[in-house]
């Protein structure tokens, strides 16, 4: 009988593996050596059957099932939706990128998963921003500002087939150029966080202004920031200079408010 | 494909570890055969962050989000 087998017949773990259904597929084993489903307490008969199963397994290759801390099982799950959901293009990411800046993408979309969960507290989006910060300081936060403002799916991943057919023999070290560039300096958005000043928000939309870009947006989460943009930027007459802006601002499920400040040039008549 | 996910807590550690068949010593700790567990970086695991055993080759991994982070990005992506 197989680990499976054994969880197969608990009335409340019904698991999806081949022809199954999952409805939980999590035990915790407690301090008595007794394992629960979602806090209620399995028999100690049954929970003597899976840590025999498990335990039969020491001396192969591989354990029959994930053994985690309890800590890292909200990590866990959030890795592995992101593996199942991304898949196809992370597979080829880890296949262009050098480890090291594939495991910051990997993590700052961890961080904009959290960002994105409206149960999620305040706190944990900011210890996992502090994480990212440590581990990438140089280029972490660029990386989830990317992926936050929808730009990293919609701009970065599609320009992969874009640069294959370009540069089919050299196009990983292509395509990393193309990264890096976006990292020092992305042409069509400004990202405005509590250290940029207005003085930063005129120069970096004036220079993005001075390109042949669609469009430029300056992007911003909370009131002060908010703030900061619209004072920054009525000091800039758009008008006078060929475009034209549209100034949208949100406000969250949990109240959070952003704005999108999008810049266009006057279609020429 | 979902797997069968075991979790346990710093109360429940050493009931894990044993079904694991995993012992501590004072070195740190070793496996069914007697052999030095290490982490994704081939780094002596102290008990005290002994984060659980993933499978392919009984992965182990410290108590650290960030094995989490090296051990998708080699084994399940």
């Amino acid at each position: 009988m197989t680990l499976l087998d054994i969880l197969g017949k608990l009335p409340n773990f019904n698991i999806n593996i081949g022809n199954k259904t999952i409805t939980n597929n999590t035990l915790h084993l407690n301090s008595d050596g007794n394992f629960s489903v979602d806090g209620k307490p399995l028999s100690p008969e049954i929970s003597e059957e899976i840590t025999k199963e498990i335990s039969a397994q020491q001396k192969s290759p591989s354990y029959p099932c994930q053994v985690i801390h309890k800590d890292l099982k909200k990590d866990y799950d959030a890795y592995e939706e992101i593996s199942s959901n991304n898949k196809c293009s992370f597979r080829t990411l880890k296949d262009i990128l050098p480890d090291n800046k594939f495991k910051m993408i990997l993590m700052a979309k961890r961080v904009s998963l959290e960002i994105e969960d409206p149960s999620s507290s305040g706190k944990e989006i900011s210890q996992l921003m502090f994480k990212l910060d440590r581990r990438y300081p140089k280029d972490g936060k660029k990386v989830l500002n990317l992926i936050t403002a929808k730009y990293f799916d919609n701009l970065v991943l599609p320009m992969i087939d874009m640069i294959k057919e370009d540069y089919p023999l050299k196009y990983r070290k292509k395509f990393e150029e193309f990264f890096d560039s976006i990292l020092k300096f992305f042409p069509v958005a400004v990202f405005v966080s509590d250290i940029t000043s207005q003085e930063d928000i005129i120069r970096e939309t004036k220079k993005r202004m001075r390109l042949s870009v669609p469009f430029i947006r300056i992007h911003t989460i909370g009131e002060s920031n908010i703030r900061k943009v619209d004072i920054a930027t009525s000091g800039i007459d758009f008008e006078e200079l060929g475009f034209y802006v549209d100034n949208n601002k949100h406000t969250t499920a949990k109240g959070s408010r952003f704005q999108e400040f999008t810049i266009r040039p006057a279609k020429e008549s | 494909m979902e797997d069968i996910i075991i979790t346990f807590d710093d109360a429940s550690r050493d009931k894990t570890m044993e079904m694991l068949g995993l012992k501590k010593d004072k070195e740190g700790i070793q496996d069914s055969e007697g052999m030095t567990v290490t982490d994704q970086d081939f780094e002596e695991m102290e008990l005290k962050n002994f984060g659980g055993a993933l499978i392919g080759s009984k992965v182990f991994i410290n108590k650290d989000s960030n094995d989490l982070i090296d051990y998708f990005s080699s084994k399940r992506i």
